[in-house]
């Protein structure tokens, strides 16, 4: 299944390197017609693939085109006609036509991309819009996404009223990767002048707990993936740590041999921890 | 119930982009062009492909007007013909009487932008780009523009 999506996916980014390509040779409506008719194909096919028990791969690969082809849609006449609106508009004008597709399709793969637009909707918002709620858009940016992840996480769980245990997983999953990153990378404007008081270490100790609670609950849950992503969350961190308060004081020989060594002992040591939760 | 709800949501997809497909298609063939003079640059979009960046001589107002006081807002240029191009008449807040061509763009200081700063050409035509570049736009009722060819020596570009 997992290769089947991949395989989509590299399918949709070939058409859109095609379509990049701007042959002249082709008529625009030739372009256009065959780009509709993968459209419908896709859509029809999905519905096909779900009501008869098809192959999963099937009606996940078709629901994928179907979420993604819109968008390579609107990038098409924007570049027949040389329109130049902003990301925002792009983003959201998709992000519209796609809107309830997940929700009643159930298919986890359209249910990804339905997420990654909504996520890029929310960053044009955030650029074209300049918002600057804390500091700067950066450290706005980055507050905003952390929300998001935990906004993601917990209404996922809704999931499971419809019995969809796969998206319920995928936005626990998505959720807790955004959280953890946006607080992570929150602080990491160097340029700014204001001097504040190792906040990074607050930060990085927050994503440590998160991602510990995340062990807990997976554990108390039956969730494989929340106790998985959570301790390789929880092993980047403290490497980070390590790294970040080493990272001065020591040659760079010696600060790579520390570091690798302290890599492998933790895979080490969080596999096992993984293999002891999850028995 | 759910596959009919499905048909519909890809019947308002196909409608949608058929429907703009249209709207642009139709103010390409029927709407009054105008040339302007322009210069490139040549960045490259990751989703659309490669692109001429035009920058054009009624972006920067003549010194003769006052410099913009805000940012980021609707302004209003007033064509006039001076040769086969068209070049900035008047600058103002509201759109202009009198059937003159006007432009509706986004005023910033002395930088005015229409939305027509982009020219999508196929892949690798964008590396030697001439630069005596006339750009041949349809205009909207509303003042909007729409770009439609590029050309160079009176000839179109890229060829």
């Amino acid at each position: 299944m997992t290769f089947s999506i991949i395989g989509g996916l590299l399918c949709i980014l070939g058409l859109i390197l095609l379509i990049s390509a701007n042959w002249q040779v082709i008529p625009r409506e030739a372009k256009l017609g065959g780009l509709l008719s993968l459209l419908i194909a896709s859509t029809l096919l999905g519905t096909e693939s779900s009501r008869r028990k098809w192959h999963p791969a099937i009606t996940e690969i078709s629901y994928l085109f179907a979420t993604a082809l819109p968008l390579v849609g609107l990038t098409l006449i924007s570049q027949f006609f040389n329109l130049r609106g902003s990301g925002l508009t792009l983003v959201l004008t998709w992000f519209v036509s796609i809107l309830l597709l997940p929700f009643l399709s159930f298919s986890p793969a359209s249910f990804i991309v339905w997420w990654m637009s909504f996520s890029a909707l929310i960053y044009f918002g955030i650029s074209d819009y300049h918002l600057e709620w804390f500091d700067n858009e950066a450290r706005t940016g980055s507050l905003i996404y952390a929300a998001f992840g935990v906004t993601t996480a917990a209404a996922s769980q809704s999931w499971t009223l419809a019995g969809q245990t796969i998206q319920r997983a995928w936005g626990e999953s998505l959720g807790l990767i955004t959280t953890s990153l946006a607080l992570y990378a929150y602080g990491f404007d160097i340029y700014d002048p204001k001097p504040h008081m190792s906040l990074w270490e607050v930060l990085w100790s927050a994503v440590f707990l998160l991602n510990l609670g995340a062990v807990f609950a997976g554990y108390k849950l039956h969730r494989r993936h929340l106790v998985t992503l959570g301790l390789a969350i929880q092993g980047i961190t403290i490497v980070s740590f390590y790294l970040r308060l080493a990272g001065s004081m020591l040659s760079t020989g010696m600060l790579f041999l520390s570091a690798g060594t302290l890599l492998l002992i933790l895979i080490f040591a969080l596999h096992k921890l993984r293999k002891t939760i999850l028995k | 119930m759910k596959t009919w709800l499905l048909r519909i949501i890809l019947m308002l997809q196909l409608t949608g982009l058929i429907g703009l497909y249209s709207y642009h298609l139709h103010i390409e063939k029927t709407a009054k062009t105008y040339l302007i003079k322009c210069e490139p640059v040549d960045p490259r979009d990751l989703l659309s492909g490669d692109y001429i960046s035009l920058r054009y001589e009624i972006s920067t107002l003549p010194e003769r007007f006052q410099e913009l006081d805000y940012k980021n807002q609707d302004v209003y240029i007033t064509l006039q013909p001076s040769g086969p191009v068209w070049e900035v008449q008047n600058v103002g807040k509201v759109p202009p009487g009198g059937g003159m061509p006007y432009l509706k763009g986004q005023g910033n200081g002395r930088e005015i932008t229409y939305g027509i700063e982009r020219y999508y050409v196929p892949e690798g035509k964008g590396k030697n780009v001439p630069n005596n570049l006339y750009a041949q736009i349809a205009i909207q009722p509303g003042g909007t523009a729409q770009l439609k060819r590029l050309y160079s020596d009176g000839n179109p570009w890229p060829k």
